[in-house]
């Protein structure tokens, strides 16, 4: 590997001004810490769409033709859910009902729209464990569970709850008290989430037709073949019910307000920003870098270097920066998001595929600004060195 | 291999003019110069007179226009940069300005001289250490291998820069008053390394200089007037 006997130029020549190094590679770190907080921030409200769904008791879900989104789904009879139990592979089934109220703060006497789930006390469709821990107060007449995320607009349930004490309000003109807590998180369909036993439902919607479900979730056998079982069920229910796999219904969500939002421009731009400001701290540096060595380059091209050779150490410098200042921003911006995910409720979380794509942009911007920073070195005549 | 009477350099009525139309300036006239192996040719003229464009024609740093220019039994003209770049790797060049490498250290920066050659490359860091060093002795810098340009005095740097040139054993060096910065018993050794040079390894060195101490290693003192050879 001649690689290897070669003198590593373009380390030496970073490494010999320590402090400029660090410069660089301070900016070119912010650049990437800017650019994760953006992707964090609009993966997160989009992530954060999915968390409802995430908690579905099962592997399918059976839902209306006209779906649209969690917070606006169309109704469909439970019998035709039912019609489902006793199919091959099909272990049970647990119905879904979704409506929005008006939550009254009682202190500010402001309303906030809630997003009411009803579930089975037996048989809950939310895999959430204070389901489970806390069926007796579910199945109390009059009564929900609240979500420790909603906003604060919604009075001092939490600490209310928190300290033993009471609390009541009133729900779509009724007396409702809330008999414990959990926790979910917020969507953009509402500012509080609510869990309610299905008789508490029909109360709290008395227009509704009881049988009406919007969402039947779905448990397998254990062994069966989700997506053979997915496609049957399609073929029985017909035109007027689809059938999901969990996992499809989540990416529906996501891309239902990827359409409806602009949160992927907004964010977009500023991820553009954080890609430019690293573009212009490696160009400017490198430039400099390429104006006070122009005679030693052109020594270089003179003692019989290639061109490509000389311009290959910018281009190393380039990629050096870039790699370097990637793992420091990447614990910065992971240690950023547990911050962003405790201030804002939204699921901000560092993926691989996050990671690798800004460490992929940051490789290629970086090289096309050592290439632009070259531009002096092309031109240069090694007759000029004498 | 090129026969041993074979010149080193020939050059047979090469013009050569900067600038284009009304700008159009001739530096060089009808230069007339034929260069041995082992041979030591000293060029003298006063400034402007086209010396350094002649020196640079030599090493393959610019291509010639008129006339005929041949380095190793290669023609100079009108030839593609990508050879004239392979070429250079065979012309040791020492610049008046040292132009060292300022991050590189002493034996880094000799080193850089041997890279550019594919044999030696191939022989390894250890090999190439080991010929730096001893060219580093040579040139009386055996204590400073490790010293940084910045820490070395400016006869110092001149002394890198010329072992940056010898290090690779050169067929042909071209030299632009080498020991300028260099005092006077300095200048002395240099002159002692070109001459063994010359003699053990049959180098071709074509030295500009003003300096008068050193013209008596020249085996040939050329003139140049105005882009003109006198003898």
């Amino acid at each position: 590997m001649k690689l290897f006997k070669r003198t590593p130029i373009a380390w030496l020549q970073l490494s010999h001004r320590p402090l400029r190094l660090a410069a660089a590679l301070a900016g070119v770190g912010f650049a990437n810490v800017l650019v994760f907080f953006q992707l964090g921030l609009s993966g997160g409200l989009y992530d954060s769409q999915k968390r409802p769904i995430q908690q579905f008791n099962g592997s399918l879900a059976v839902i209306p033709r006209r779906y649209t989104n969690f917070g606006e789904p169309a109704g469909f009879p439970r019998s035709r859910l039912l019609q489902v139990l006793g199919f091959q592979g099909v272990r049970g089934v647990s119905p879904l009902r979704l409506g929005k109220l008006q939550w009254l703060n009682p202190d500010t006497r402001e309303s906030t729209q809630a997003l009411v789930m009803g579930v089975d006390p037996s048989n809950p469709a939310l895999r959430l464990p204070e389901l489970t821990a806390q069926r007796s107060s579910l199945q109390l007449q009059g009564g929900v569970l609240f979500d420790k995320a909603s906003k604060d607009s919604a009075g001092p349930v939490r600490s209310r709850l928190e300290q033993g004490q009471a609390f009541s309000t009133e729900l779509n003109g009724q007396r409702t008290s809330v008999n414990g807590l959990f926790q979910l998180g917020l969507t953009f369909a509402a500012d509080i989430n609510l869990i309610t036993s299905t008789s508490n439902f029909q109360g709290l919607f008395p227009e509704r037709d009881p049988d009406e479900i919007q969402i039947g979730v779905v448990q397998l056998e254990p062994g069966a073949d989700a997506s053979d079982v997915q496609s049957r069920l399609n073929q029985v229910l017909g035109p007027s019910l689809q059938v999901l796999s969990v996992d499809e219904l989540q990416l529906r969500e996501v891309e239902h307000w990827k359409r409806n939002t602009s949160f992927g421009l907004i964010f977009g731009l500023g991820v553009l920003v954080g890609f430019s400001v690293g573009g212009i701290v490696v160009y400017q540096i490198l430039f400099s870098e390429v104006g006070e060595h122009i005679s030693e380059y052109a020594t270089m091209k003179a003692m019989g270097y290639s061109d490509r050779f000389v311009v290959s150490i910018i281009i190393q410098e380039s990629v050096i920066l870039a790699s370097l200042a990637f793992l420091p921003s990447l614990i910065v911006s992971a240690l950023l998001y547990r911050v962003l995910m405790q201030a804002t409720g939204l699921l901000v979380v560092m993926s691989f595929s996050r990671a690798a794509l800004v460490f992929t942009m940051t490789l290629l911007l970086c090289s096309g600004s050592g290439w632009l920073a070259t531009s002096k070195l092309r031109q240069l005549d090694p007759a000029d060195v004498f | 291999m090129m026969p041993e009477s074979a010149p080193l350099i020939e050059i047979s009525n090469l013009n050569h003019w900067f600038g284009d139309g009304d700008q159009r300036k001739q530096v060089l006239r009808s230069i007339n110069l034929t260069v041995q192996p082992g041979e030591i040719t000293i060029l003298l003229g006063p400034s402007g007179s086209g010396k350094t464009t002649l020196l640079t024609m030599v090493g393959g740093l610019r291509s010639a226009q008129d006339g005929s220019l041949r380095i190793f039994n290669e023609e100079l003209r009108e030839t593609s940069t990508t050879n004239l770049t392979k070429l250079r790797r065979k012309v040791g060049f020492i610049f008046q300005a040292h132009n060292l490498m300022p991050y590189l250290n002493a034996q880094q920066n000799v080193r850089l001289g041997l890279e550019v050659v594919p044999e030696w490359l191939d022989r390894g860091q250890a090999a190439m250490n080991e010929r730096c060093n001893e060219v580093l002795r040579q040139v009386g810098l055996g204590e400073r291998i490790e010293y940084y340009p910045a820490k070395l005095s400016g006869g110092q740097k001149q002394r890198v820069a010329i072992a940056r040139a010898l290090a690779g054993s050169p067929q042909l060096l071209l030299a632009d008053e080498p020991t300028a910065a260099l005092d006077k018993e300095s200048g002395r050794d240099v002159v002692d390394l070109f001459r063994n040079l010359a003699r053990d390894n049959k180098t071709a060195i074509v030295m500009v200089t003003h300096d008068n101490k050193i013209l008596d290693i020249a085996d040939r003192i050329v003139k140049l007037e105005q882009g003109s050879l006198v003898e």
